[in-house]
């Protein structure tokens, strides 16, 4: 069964050119005499079993100093981290945490392959992450899909790619791209509407290229699993709010911070309602600190409001017949 | 404790002897010029360190005991988590090796040995091109000595069937 087929003769035949070259042997000799990785910046930790007893005293004292620290100081720690995260009021998005290392759903256009490595949707929200590799001479380049955005005159080299994102009929177009290479772009995308019955996920991918100076389009369709993405409610109101005159009771109030959306309920019993409010057109609305009207789902990136107003507007005559204002702090709204 | 003369004469000798046989191991796992040289360099780095230890051994031959430390440190970038992202070419011009007045016969062979699967790549790497014996490979590989001689058998049938399927004579 020895040499079948010349391996080591073939091998070294087709390898002639890899050699260990001085430069390697000077870059080696360095790394061992500043105790260096090779190329890399990476370091290595000096013979450490020479040292052992004192390596495992150290790590122990670090553990138990951290201990110690932990257990006297943790609970403020803790406090002071959450003021400081309210206090920045930024309303983080949800994130791809743990990505698969496998995707989720893949297909082929030609020489381009699509990999779908995560969709996650919750009732309302939705996130992909959709990886377009391509083998050859092939250069990637993403763009919102419309033709219009195609860049003229068209360089023959370039492939442009185009990922829609399909649920009931509508299609999601615009696009980030988080990463390119030249043979690699990976899109996150990120967008509402999404109905949650609809599942799996299709993904539109369509490449766009050129060929005899004429514009082609090439389509395929993708379905991918979605993931249930987890809804993290920041701030709700603490107790429901009683409006003295009018009798109306705001009876919950939302602010989500991965959907950053915010939503409230509200009744009018007649309870201690005083004439005329009995018979008024009334509505509850709430108003950040500029006057501003929320809608119910704010849009995308907006900061969590430090300061909302719960109006109870008169509707036939637009004015504000009475208010109450409310205060983020602790993750609930408080009225002063 | 070996004087710091004494290992710096033998890493010369190691370097001498395996560095080219070793360079192209790393480079037939890696498929990368750059990052063969890196592991070629990595695996001397890591025999430097563990000269002391391995002469306490003594157990087996010094090649062997570079070749294993070789295939750990390739074994490690593979597992790097980028290393699976990465589109591993299996065409000559993407080896970015001079290949001139090689035969087809030599280029497609050597392909054919880099696209096998890693676990079968392993035992025809240290078997024919480093001319192992079965119980030295399963000992470089903790495996048992007939896992090697199975692996060797799919190997061969393997590389049997690209030969007659034109890819290689």
């Amino acid at each position: 069964m020895k040499e079948p087929f010349r391996i080591k003769n073939h091998i070294d035949k087709t390898l002639t050119s890899l050699q260990v070259t001085p430069e390697m042997r000077n870059s080696l000799t360095r790394c061992i005499a500043q105790k260096t990785r090779p190329y890399s910046m990476r370091h290595v930790i000096p013979s450490i079993r020479h040292h052992k007893p004192v390596l495992v005293l150290t790590i122990l004292l670090v553990l138990i100093s951290v201990g110690a620290l932990a257990w006297s100081f943790g609970p403020s720690i803790r406090t002071w981290f959450e003021q400081r995260l309210d206090n920045a009021n930024v309303a983080p998005v949800d994130s791809f945490q743990e990505t698969p290392s496998t995707p989720i759903a893949s297909t082929q256009i030609g020489n381009i392959s699509i990999l779908v490595w995560e969709a996650m949707a919750d009732e309302q929200t939705f996130l992909s992450n959709v990886e377009w590799i391509a083998k050859g001479n092939v250069k990637l380049v993403a763009y919102s899909g419309l033709k219009q955005d195609l860049p003229s005159p068209l360089d023959a080299s370039v492939v442009y790619v185009s990922v829609s994102t399909w649920y009931g009929g509508a299609s999601q177009e615009i696009f980030s791209i988080s990463q390119g290479t030249e043979n690699r772009v990976s899109i996150l995308s990120e967008g509402w509407d999404y109905q949650a019955t609809e599942e799996p996920m299709t993904f539109s991918c369509s490449i766009v290229y050129l060929e005899n100076g004429q514009i082609n389009t090439e389509t395929n369709t993708v379905s991918a699993p979605v993931r249930k993405k987890q809804t993290l409610e920041t701030a709700k109101l603490r107790a429901p709010l009683v409006f003295p005159i009018t009798g109306y009771e705001l009876t919950e109030l939302h602010m989500l911070r991965t959907e950053l959306r915010i939503y409230w309920g509200y009744t009018s019993s007649g309870k201690n309602q005083q004439l005329p409010y009995a018979i008024r057109n009334l509505q509850l609305r709430i108003v950040d600190s500029t006057g501003q009207v929320l809608p119910d789902k704010l849009p995308y990136h907006t900061m969590l409001p430090e300061r909302l107003e719960a109006q109870i507007e008169d509707l036939d005559t637009g004015d504000i017949v009475e208010s109450i204002p409310l205060i983020h702090q602790n993750n609930e709204y408080i009225a002063p | 404790m070996i004087p710091d003369s004494v290992r710096a004469a033998k890493l010369e000798q190691w370097v001498d002897s395996y560095g080219n046989s070793i360079l192209r191991t790393c480079f037939l796992y890696l498929a990368d010029r750059s990052l063969a040289e890196d592991a070629m360099q990595d695996t001397f780095v890591k025999a430097w360190y563990s000269m002391e230890q391995f002469s306490g051994r003594n157990e087996s031959s010094d090649k062997t005991w570079i070749i294993r430390i070789a295939i750990n440190t390739c074994m490690d970038y593979q597992r790097a988590p980028w290393f699976k992202h990465v589109d591993r070419s299996r065409t000559v011009e993407d080896l970015q090796i001079p290949v001139q007045d090689v035969s087809e016969e030599a280029i497609e062979t050597t392909l054919a040995v880099m696209s096998l699967p890693p676990k079968l790549k392993q035992v025809v790497l240290l078997y024919y091109y480093h001319n192992m014996t079965m119980t030295e490979i399963a000992d470089t590989l903790s495996i048992n000595r007939l896992t090697v001689h199975r692996r060797l058998q799919k190997a061969y049938v393997s590389l049997r069937v690209e030969s007659e399927g034109g890819e290689f004579r």
